[in-house]
């Protein structure tokens, strides 16, 4: 074997690694970006569950506010099942605007009940109202930082896939770049569910 | 973007950093090979040359120094991170805990979710707090994913924001994913090991016992001229990647959170706190605890700034801020203006300045004199109120009448005379009384689910209070009828607090394997199906099979028949041993038992029986196992359609 012939090989087995490292690099990101999406599904779900505790809590002691409590319940269950709608099919936007709606109607309801509550002094105090208006606050950032973790590995993925020389083993095994959360669809959405108990 | 800039540009330094440690021991090992020549052709100087295998040998020596030691203390610091959070002193949050503290822990445990979340670290640290330390300061520690702590100071948790506490996580978490407390260690042993050459270098040097030198006393020095500048070059460059480290972790604590005033109050407070001399920590191993805390303090000028492990807070200050800017005051804050004002109404005696050590809620007596008969006449509500009451008790006073109220059987027809019976030796009779009103206001259910909370409380008190706890109770159970079913408590009691005298509850226990033993025969059966059901993999189902089957018959067949008051000694000794038999099954076998027990009592038509659910429950307690929500919520017991 000439000494032409070692290098050739050797360059050739240098590039292979190269490229084997480099396909695992963009898979393990895209991956992650896979998960990261899968837990903001995860946090929205935890918030629609304990809704439903936070108007029982408010019910012992608001008899005359039914019309709230109820406003507040059905938009949780609209937005529940828009939730599941779009789940289902992530793409249509359709669906995903229909999601986009359900929320601000949930916050709308929120707010309204934020008010019947600052009426309301012993609801303020009851222990388990603030331990609850803690949790929802806890939930409503996870849902943030859901969104936020999701975009950071797109960022992360994207600058992989997109850099010389990465690129052309991106594009070589069709690595799309992925697209970041438009966390807000319109301007109702862009204020988050919030609760000044 | 200036975090993602801050962060590689701290990453870099960090890679400079660490081939400069690569570049110090091949310097090392060529000193040490230079040196050696040197002193060999002074010492021996008509022979030329040198000995077979010289350079092999002395590199080979320094190589095993220096990875043995790296190696070596490696080990001796893998200690898990609950052994390093309990050395400083620490607890883990109690979650379910009351008052102001419990909801301050409920946040902390929160947050660290929500920062697992933005950090994408696949493990959640458990939270634990340092409850005896008011200055602000926070570590994470530990390996395993099992054993990863993430430890906050009282004072922290009562001096910041949430959104400043959030940063302190953050801060914290950086460390976690960055691997960070794996490299320190890494160089802690390398360093060691550089030292080691230098002990070497003192062992040769030394005079024997005459006064005489070795012959390879100047083989010594020189070690010991190469070894201390190793050493020295390795201690500086260990302290830099440390405060490379902590700007890496502030850069991506902005970026978890998106927000500078988060971790950057924190910084603030704390320069406040050691701006007043207030920033040490109480532990006694503070010092070994140094690298690992967000800030230390440290001088910060000149020559003895490049020891330090943690870069002068006004720097990190400015790199977060990007220009300078003043320490901020760091007061206890109200947790919130309203929900202070929420507290105040339960308790109007809210003392304003309390001892650091010292939680902010009213002392007990005060909360109690305060306390109002609830106004609502419906029963739930009723019960709903208490139970939120009961979230309130942390002192021992509190304890213990709880301990003792909800032993008490509140449908018994002589619950007056039994309750005037232990009354009568307890010396804080508002609170009994107040405490008493709350249980009996209680469903099972939720006696079931206050006394679970206390347990979890007592299990995690200092070894001290839980002895003076356990004797105070000894001394009224006494006062109780032994044929009580509800004694079953004490015996969990007993178990939970880790006496070992446990010959006093020999009554209990076989109170307790009787209440069990009803339901022993269906048992057996709801066993055999539940094997059945697992038959995919046979081996592990004959193995389940022969283990509860040896559990029931324990529990049943060989527990005595009849009111168990009237039990031989023998039979009685036996029946303990039995029940801490329960506590030697496996965990993995733990659950199945648990539920061939539900199993049963459901078949039996026992479920609905209130002795039933508290034998359940205790055995859940015993075998650390949560116990079912079916338990613990006020709706019927145990009501699931497990069919086989």
């Amino acid at each position: 074997m000439s000494a032409t012939q070692i290098v050739t090989w050797v360059v050739l087995v240098t590039l292979a690694l190269w490229m084997l490292a480099a396909y695992n690099r963009l898979v393990r990101s895209r991956n992650e970006i896979a998960n990261a999406f899968a837990q903001i599904d995860v946090q929205l779900k935890r918030r629609y569950d304990l809704i439903p505790n936070l108007v029982d809590v408010a019910r012992k002691y608001v008899q005359h506010e039914r019309d709230t409590l109820e406003a507040v319940i059905a938009a949780r269950n609209t937005a529940k099942n828009a939730g599941a709608a779009a789940r289902a099919k992530p793409a249509d936007a359709e669906r995903i605007g229909a999601l986009a709606g359900a929320e601000s109607a949930l916050a709308g309801a929120m707010k309204q009940l934020a008010v019947v509550v600052e009426a309301y002094p012993e609801l303020k105090a009851d222990a388990t109202l603030r331990e609850l208006s803690e949790e929802l606050g806890h939930t409503e950032n996870r849902v943030a930082f859901a969104r936020q973790a999701f975009n950071d590995n797109v960022l992360d993925y994207n600058n992989t896939a997109q850099q010389v020389p990465t690129n052309l083993v991106a594009g070589v095994f069709g690595f799309k770049p992925a697209a970041m959360l438009e966390a807000t669809a319109n301007e109702a959405e862009r204020s988050a569910v919030r609760v000044n108990l | 973007m200036r975090f993602r800039r801050h962060e590689q540009t701290a990453r870099q330094a960090t890679g400079h950093l660490l081939a400069l440690f690569v570049l110090v021991l091949i310097g090392l090992l060529l000193a040490v090979n230079a040196v050696m020549a040197l002193i060999y052709t002074l010492t021996v100087p008509f022979v030329r040359g040198y000995p077979h295998l010289f350079f092999e040998t002395n590199s080979a020596l320094v190589l095993l120094f220096v990875l043995g030691g790296c190696w070596v203390e490696t080990v001796r610091l893998r200690e898990g991170g609950v052994h390093v959070a309990r050395m400083a002193g620490g607890r883990a949050a109690q979650v379910s805990a009351g008052g102001d503290l419990g909801l301050l822990e409920r946040r902390l445990a929160n947050v660290v979710q929500e920062m697992a979340i933005a950090s994408g670290h696949s493990v959640v640290p458990a939270a634990w707090v340092l409850p005896k330390d008011d200055a602000i300061n926070a570590f994470a520690a530990g390996w395993g994913p099992d054993d990863v702590v993430l430890a906050v100071t009282r004072g922290a948790l009562e001096r910041l924001t949430r959104a400043e506490l959030q940063g302190v996580v953050a801060h914290e978490f950086s460390h976690l994913v960055h691997g960070d407390t794996r490299l320190n260690m890494r160089l802690v042993g390398l360093v060691w090991g550089l030292q080691m050459i230098w002990g070497l270098g003192c062992s040769l040097w030394d005079t024997d016992e005459l006064g005489r030198r070795r012959a390879g006393a100047l083989f010594g020095l020189g070690l010991m001229a190469v070894g201390s500048l190793g050493w020295a070059a390795g201690r500086l460059l260990q302290a830099a990647v440390n405060r490379q480290r902590e700007f890496l972790a502030d850069a991506s604590a902005v970026k978890y959170t998106r927000l500078v005033e988060g971790l950057g109050g924190a910084l603030r407070k704390i320069a406040d706190q050691q701006l007043h001399g207030r920033g040490g920590l109480q532990s006694a191993h503070a010092s070994s605890l140094a690298h690992l805390l967000l800030a230390n303090r440290g001088s910060s000028a000149g020559w003895r700034a490049l020891w330090q492990t943690h870069p002068p807070l006004g720097e990190r200050l400015r790199r977060l801020y990007g220009h300078e800017v003043l320490a901020l005051a760091a007061d206890v804050l109200a947790i919130d203006g309203e929900e202070a004002d929420a507290l105040m109404r339960v308790a109007p005696a809210l003392p304003t300045d309390a001892a650091p050590g010292h939680s902010h809620a009213p002392p007990e007596a005060h909360r109690h004199d305060a306390l109002q008969v609830p106004t609502s006449f419906d029963d739930r509500a009723r019960e709903h109120d208490a139970l939120a009451r009961t979230r309130l008790w942390h002192g021992p006073g509190e304890w213990q009448a709880a301990m003792l109220a909800l032993a008490i059987d509140p449908a018994a027809s002589d619950i007056d005379m039994r309750w005037a019976a232990w009354q009568a030796v307890s010396a804080d009779l508002s609170v009994a009384a107040s405490v008493r009103r709350e249980v009996v206001a209680l469903g099972a259910a939720a006696r079931r689910q206050v006394f679970t909370t206390l347990m979890q409380r007592v299990r995690s008190a200092a070894p001290a209070q839980r002895r003076l706890l356990w004797r105070a109770l000894m001394q009224r159970w006494r006062q109780l009828p032994p044929t009580d079913a509800s004694q079953w408590r004490a015996l969990a009691l007993g178990l939970l607090l880790g006496q070992r005298r446990l010959s006093a509850h020999a009554v209990a226990i076989a109170t307790a394997t009787a209440t069990l033993e009803r339901s022993a025969a269906a048992a057996h059966a709801a066993t055999h199906q539940l094997a059945q059901a697992l038959g995919a993999a046979p081996d592990a189902a004959q193995a389940w099979l022969n283990a509860a089957a040896s559990q029931l018959a324990a529990l049943g067949a060989n527990a005595p028949r009849g009111p168990a008051a009237g039990l031989a000694p023998a039979t009685a000794l036996r029946s303990l041993q039995l029940a801490l038999r329960v506590r030697r099954i496996a965990p993995m076998q733990r659950p199945l038992l648990l539920r061939a027990w539900l199993l049963a009592s459901e078949r039996s038509g026992l479920a609905d029986h209130a002795g039933t659910g508290d034998a359940l429950h205790l055995a859940c307690l015993l075998l650390d196992l949560p116990p079912p929500a079916s338990l613990l919520s006020p709706p019927q017991p145990i009501k699931q359609n497990r069919s086989a």
